[in-house]
């Protein structure tokens, strides 16, 4: 009986360490994260080379207004490409894309808000007590 | 068998899993990088505000830097990004001297960066476009030392040569400012790597911990995305 019990125990015992080996590797196999192929990668590259293309022939056209939306519109785009497959962030947790989208989020509330302050401040004619 | 006497040497006590660990130094590092981008963006933000004021002086300032210079340090820091990707890449699935071989790379195309740069700098000094009391951008009367298209002409014949070496020292200002500071970074980047490329070369990496590799890299792509954005800003306002 006691010889039983002795080899149950003994069983369980190596359950445990057996579980706890499975859940060690689960963490290390997780650890090694996504590896983005190189057809990718030099895709990426490639987009981002084109596109530096598209910017410098557009500065050569005259497109009034447009010319700062649209280089503006292309070096977000390449910038946003680099965030999400350079930087890996297409493969993080939803927490880290959340920090990332935040932050960017208060860039906009910096530059925005300043020059709507700015923009605006020629609409109104202060009344002469505060002149 | 007791488990830790398995867990993995990087593994710090206060982690359970190399995993939660990663994740960790990725969000710390996001947050870090956040601060940078709003410490850049306050420059941007003086940029965008100036140029909506002295528009004219941005855009005849803008159109006296070199193109080629600026597009070949694009090619250059976009392909360092790339380069970067590699090492990441090849420390993920354990190929050491490849790591090795691309963060070699990485360092000797951000150092020919900085090497334009410094051609470009001087050539400021040369032609007297640095801001101080020898700056002169169009001298009354006399052509100017660049290219300008049709539309650039325009605007330089409606402002006097004098309000222009005064509203164009602006555009220089934040022109040293912000590319001074980005090339800082990219020396702090270059110092970081190399730290990163003698561990490398060491043996420290692996599929299972490649940490520091991928941190450096998330620094150096962000100062890629600073670039994105300061090539068509300073060079390429209006060349029409």
């Amino acid at each position: 009986m006691l010889h039983i019990l002795g080899r149950r125990a003994l069983s369980v015992g190596r359950l445990t360490a057996l579980s706890a080996t499975m859940q060690l590797r689960h963490g290390l196999l997780a650890m090694s994260g996504h590896v983005t192929s190189l057809k990718v990668y030099i895709g990426i590259f490639l987009t981002l080379m084109f596109l530096t293309g598209v910017t410098v022939a557009v500065a050569y056209v005259n497109l009034g207004q447009l010319n700062k939306v649209v280089a503006l519109g292309i070096a977000t785009f390449k910038a946003s490409l680099v965030v999400w497959y350079f930087m890996h962030v297409k493969y993080q947790s939803r927490l880290t894309k959340l920090v990332v989208v935040s932050g960017f989020f208060f860039l906009a509330i910096l530059l925005g808000l300043t020059m709507v302050d700015y923009g605006s401040r020629e609409w109104v004619n202060p009344p002469a007590s505060l002149q | 068998m007791h488990a830790h006497a398995a867990h993995h040497p990087a593994l710090q006590h206060q982690f359970q899993t190399m995993s939660q660990q990663k994740e960790s130094a990725v969000l710390g590092m996001w947050a870090f990088l956040l601060t940078e981008v709003l410490f850049f963006g306050g420059l941007f933000m003086a940029y965008m505000l100036y140029r909506t004021w002295y528009h004219d002086a941005f855009v005849l300032a803008s159109t006296s830097i070199t193109i080629f210079w600026g597009l070949l340090n694009t090619v250059v820091l976009i392909g360092s990004s790339l380069t970067m990707a590699l090492a990441v890449r090849s420390a993920q699935i354990n190929q050491r001297k490849a790591t090795v071989m691309w963060l070699i790379a990485t360092m000797v195309l951000g150092t020919v960066f900085l090497g334009v740069k410094v051609i470009e700098y001087a050539d400021k000094f040369e032609h007297h476009h640095v801001p101080g009391p020898e700056y002169a951008f169009i001298e009354p009367g006399h052509e100017p030392i660049f290219e300008l298209g049709p539309h650039g002409r325009e605007l330089l014949e409606r402002n006097s040569a004098e309000s222009l070496n005064r509203t164009t020292q602006i555009f220089f200002s934040l022109y040293f400012t912000m590319t001074g500071l980005h090339a800082l970074h990219m020396i702090i980047g270059i110092g970081l790597m190399c730290v990163i490329t003698w561990m490398a070369w060491k043996g420290r990496f692996s599929s299972e911990y490649y940490t520091p590799v991928e941190m450096s890299g998330l620094y150096w792509h962000f100062v890629d995305i600073v670039w994105i954005f300061l090539f068509p800003l300073l060079y390429l306002i209006d060349r029409s």
